[in-house]
């Protein structure tokens, strides 16, 4: 079947358009947060979880000092706010980082306070394994530096997970 | 004690200073900011960005910025920061996946630079997990891969690279990256030996006591040792404490020591104010070492951060404090802000630097003072000389040309700002919305790298010397003297300690003693220098001033000299040729100089009697190019061939006792004796004693010995029967002279001769005598001679002998 230009297409499609033409169009943000590390003690959805800093989190956590918490939402990624995949979003981020050690690298807060982050573990990036099932779409007009994301969204959709199953083929 | 020497200095040199064009200072009590420059220019993002002097060309700078898209901003300018290039001139950004332009970056870029010209560039790799590290030897036009460092997967932040110029031995500049690597600090460093010339990192060192520490910096000691700074914890707006770590060794073995907490801070790793609302920021940390090695503070550490007054207050002050002993113990905090406390204002993102040359330090930040919201962000800065107990900022000087609002879209400011402080001129960079250059392609909407040059600075002092010190020509032995001129164009007293030379034919001589010599400003102070040549030729020296001049802590000066000598040349003959006590010679010898000092003749000495001076000036000074006549009499005593020495002592450096051979001889004397001769042996048969007459001619070989050729005749009267017999006789004969300096002197003869016999042949036969003679007065002397004939060839040997009375004449 001959494959068709898709409406949902397009902020993908703009984003490789992006890095095609070496970032001068200037969709993506200069990525260069602060790490912080800590332990996830809860997954609020797919693309929330509950961090805790400080004396009872992290590899080389410092005993003793102030603790904190975050709510710490994974940067550019929109994952089902309802419905099977919704949870097994949730359910696969829970897998990831629920009860583990993880670094963040912090991009901003935003307007509900939380902090919009990369979030690592081990050595994936919870984001990019997010797009990469298929659990997560990647938001319109953002992308890592060299397109990380769209890469993962891209593999995703080849390979018709999660979200892509039921997709027309591109 | 200090010698004030103001007046002195004045009226020494009021004409000197009248004439002199003192040029105006570049000191002043006043930071002065340029016009903000638009590094980046270029569409999208640029922030966080590291900027770095070249010490080896200041008008060399290295500015590099997160940017969007891949990569990292880099430019460079080779005027001062006046214009920008860039390495890559198509998309501005290099470590961006172009060949030969570094691993892929993801951010964080932090440059040093170091005293051979050596660039460092570090930043995290796209992966986030290795530290990428970039050398560029020409300027920033290019860069290769230095090192990657690498522990564990995306793991990596906040990387800092610092180079500095260490007394550590076998490591002239040391080169130091500190990172955070999975929620702890770590470090490596290497020894660099030149340009291009870096030797391998040492291995990872984990830091003691900084798990959960990052936001922070390095900086290396004059001695090598390095110090790191962090704070914990990184989450959460505060309070959190700065720790440092020193390694004591640098390079050596030893890891860093345990953390101390330098100071307490209300500022958070992530702490929110109104001009990063979205972003935050933390303390941010930072060091730098005094290793100006004018500085009277040589070797201090400053640590600068930011505090907050009242823990979420927003009211964030930039402080400082410093480290006598290597961050073992810190002073209290200096607010290096000066608005006023209220309203509450924030100051943010602040960075330091060290001028090596001046050891002034300047800081900058990012300050909202001018913002009613306290929103909009001005960069301010201010600079403190490394005078005084503890550094006084100047009065805060903004410099940025127009505020900036972030964009509250998570780019913002970012994590940090940049600056570069060398020859008087810093150079902060910052991330930029203002567009008050008008040539940001995005307008106000997107952040680009603006940067500035700032001057201007304490009041200090300013040596200058107007002209090198030419002393001309000066004798070997003797002292040339001239001035050196130190002056002060600067603003504040000029101290001049004791001025040293590389040579010690140079010295300066007054004053010689009141040191530190003060100069006040725009005054000049005549230092005498002495040269004492040692050596013939031009002479070379450096002399060393050291000053309080923050520039130039020392200042070297050339100074000339020629060297210059006299040079004795002995003339005129010394061979007398034949001289006698009644016919007695002089000679002039000539004593000149040919060089160009005066010579001094001390004496002329004369290792013999028989020749006298018979005019001696000396001791006698002769001028350069002109002679000294000695008069030599020879008076020989003796008879025969004389030699003696004449030996002139002088100040010649060269040949300082030159020695001629007199020489003379006595002329031939003619003896004429007269006496009896008498027969012996066969020739007394018929013969009996007679008359005898001798002409001798003498010539005097030595006092002992003569040639003596003597021709005589004797009448031998012949016996009944027989005829008379007169016999000729010419005998060349040697004469030795037993003692020739005694009055009655006794000689032997002797020789070989031809015989004439009448009647009779021709024979041969020889002769020996003895004598003595008497001299009368020095032209005669009474002989008395004995001499026996031995006639061989005659058949039977004929002999006689002579005794003979005469007189030795001279001629």
């Amino acid at each position: 079947m001959k494959k068709r230009f898709a409406i949902r297409d397009v902020p993908a499609f703009l984003g490789l358009l992006t890095l095609l033409v070496g970032g001068a169009g200037g969709l993506f943000p200069a990525f260069a947060g602060d790490a912080l590390y800590g332990r996830v003690t809860a997954v609020k959805s797919a693309e929330v979880v509950v961090l805790e800093y400080g004396a009872t989190a992290g590899p080389g956590r410092s005993a003793g000092r102030s603790t904190g918490r975050y709510d710490v939402r994974i940067v550019g990624v929109d994952a089902p706010e309802a419905g099977p995949l919704a949870r097994a979003a949730k359910q696969f981020v829970s897998n990831l980082v629920l009860g583990k050690d993880v670094r963040l690298r912090f991009e901003q807060r935003n307007q509900r306070g939380e902090m919009v982050s990369r979030l690592f573990t081990g050595d994936k990036e919870v984001g990019v394994e997010l797009l990469r099932a298929g659990l997560a779409r990647r938001q319109p007009n953002y992308d890592y530096k060299y397109g990380e994301l769209s890469a993962a969204e891209s593999e995703a959709r080849e390979a018709k997970r999660g979200l892509w199953a039921q997709a027309p083929p591109k | 004690m200090r010698h004030e020497l103001r007046l002195a200095s004045f009226l020494r040199t009021a004409a000197f200073a009248a004439a002199c064009l003192l040029a105006g200072s570049a000191a002043h009590a006043q930071l002065v900011g340029g016009p903000d420059i638009d590094a980046s220019q270029k569409s999208g993002d640029d922030n966080e960005c590291a900027i770095s002097k070249n010490p080896a060309n200041p008008n060399q700078l290295f500015l590099s910025c997160n940017t969007t898209g891949p990569g990292l901003f880099a430019a460079r300018s080779l005027d001062g920061g006046a214009t920008w290039t860039y390495p890559d001139p198509a998309d501005k950004t290099i470590a961006d996946g172009d060949a030969g332009q570094g691993p892929a970056a993801c951010c964080d870029p932090t440059s040093s630079w170091d005293s051979f010209g050596n660039l460092y560039l570090t930043y995290i790799d796209n992966s986030l997990t290795t530290i990428v590290t970039l050398l560029s030897t020409d300027g920033g036009a290019t860069f290769s891969n230095l090192a990657s460092f690498s522990s564990c997967v995306q793991c990596v932040d906040q990387p800092t690279v610092v180079a500095a110029n260490t007394s550590a031995a076998g490591a002239p500049v040391a080169v130091w990256i500190v990172w955070n690597q999975n929620n702890q600090m770590v470090a490596r460093g290497a020894a660099v030996t030149g340009l291009g010339t870096v030797g391998g990192f040492n291995p990872l060192q984990t830091i003691p006591g900084t798990a959960g520490c990052s936001f922070g910096d390095v900086a290396i000691a004059p001695s090598g040792a390095v110090v790191q700074a962090c704070q914990n914890p990184t989450g959460g707006q505060g309070p959190a404490t700065v720790f440092v770590n020193t390694d004591t060794d640098g390079l050596g073995a030893g890891n860093f020591g345990a953390a101390v907490a330098a100071t307490t801070t209300n500022v958070g790793g992530f702490d929110f104010l109104p001009a990063q609302n979205a972003r935050s920021v933390d303390a941010e940390a930072g060091l730098a070492f005094d290793d100006h090695a004018g500085s009277p503070h040589l070797g201090r550490l400053y640590l600068v951060y930011t505090e907050e007054a009242v823990n979420e207050n927003n009211d964030m002050d930039v402080m400082l404090r410093f480290s006598d002993d290597n961050g073992g113990t810190w002073s209290a905090p200096i607010r290096a802000n000066d608005d006023s406390a209220a309203p509450i204002r924030s100051q943010f993102l602040p960075k330091i630097a060290v001028d090596d040359i001046t050891g002034n330090l300047s800081v900058c930040w990012h300050d909202c003072r001018s913002s009613a919201s306290n929103t909009a962000m001005e960069v301010f800065c201010t600079v403190a000389a490394p005078t005084g107990a503890s550094p006084a900022f100047l009065a805060n000087e903004r410099i940025g040309d127009a505020s900036s609002t972030s964009n509250g879209a998570g780019v913002e400011f970012g994590d940090y700002s940049g600056l570069d402080y060398l020859n008087g001129a810093a150079h902060p960079v910052w991330a930029d919305l203002s567009n008050s250059t008008g040539n940001n392609p995005d307008g106000t909407a997107r952040f680009d790298a603006a940067t500035d040059r700032v001057t201007g600075g304490p009041p200090a002092p300013q040596i200058q010397i107007p002209a090198s010190v030419h002393l001309g020509e000066t004798c070997h032995g003797g002292t040339g003297r001239g001035t050196l001129n130190v002056c002060n164009t600067g603003h504040a007293d000029l101290t001049v300690d004791p001025i040293t030379s590389s040579n010690p034919q140079f010295a300066v001589t007054s004053p010689s003693s009141g040191y530190p010599v003060v100069i006040s400003h725009d005054f000049c102070f005549p230092f005498e220098v002495a040269f004492q040549p040692s050596a013939t030729g031009a002479q070379t020296g450096t002399l060393t001033i050291a000053s309080n001049d923050p520039a130039h802590a020392s200042t070297a000066v050339q100074v000339f000299g020629d060297g210059t000598e006299p040079d004795i040349r002995v003339t005129g003959s010394t061979d007398f040729g034949v001289v006698s006590a009644w016919r007695p010679a002089e000679k002039s010898v000539a004593v000149c100089n040919t060089g160009a000092c005066n010579l001094a003749v001390a004496s002329a000495t004369i290792d013999c009697g028989e020749f006298v001076l018979v005019n001696n000036p000396l001791p006698a000074a002769v001028s350069h190019d002109f002679c000294l006549d000695l008069v030599v009499k020879a008076l020989p005593a003796l008879p025969g061939r004389r030699h003696c020495e004449i030996t002139i002592a002088s100040d010649d450096p060269d040949t300082p006792s030159v020695t001629r051979t007199l020489i003379a001889r006595t002329p031939a004397f003619l003896g004429l004796r007269a006496g009896l001769a008498e027969p012996h042996g066969a020739l007394r048969n018929v013969a009996r004693q007679g008359s005898a007459f001798s002409l001798d001619l003498l010539y005097p070989v030595r006092p002992r010995l003569a040639w003596d050729l003597r021709l005589g005749t004797s009448r031998l009267d012949g016996r009944a029967g027989h005829l008379d017999t007169r016999i000729w006789a010419l005998t060349p004969e040697i004469r030795y002279t037993l003692n020739p300096a005694s009055p009655v002197r006794v000689f032997l003869n002797g020789g070989a001769g031809a015989y004439h016999f009448d009647p009779g042949n021709f024979e041969g036969g020889g002769t020996l005598g003895l004598g003595f003679n008497v001299p009368a007065g020095p032209r005669f002397a009474i002989e008395a001679t004995y001499d026996y004939h031995w006639v061989f060839t005659a058949s039977p040997t004929l002999r006689f002998s002579q005794a003979q009375l005469g007189v030795l004449i001279s001629f």
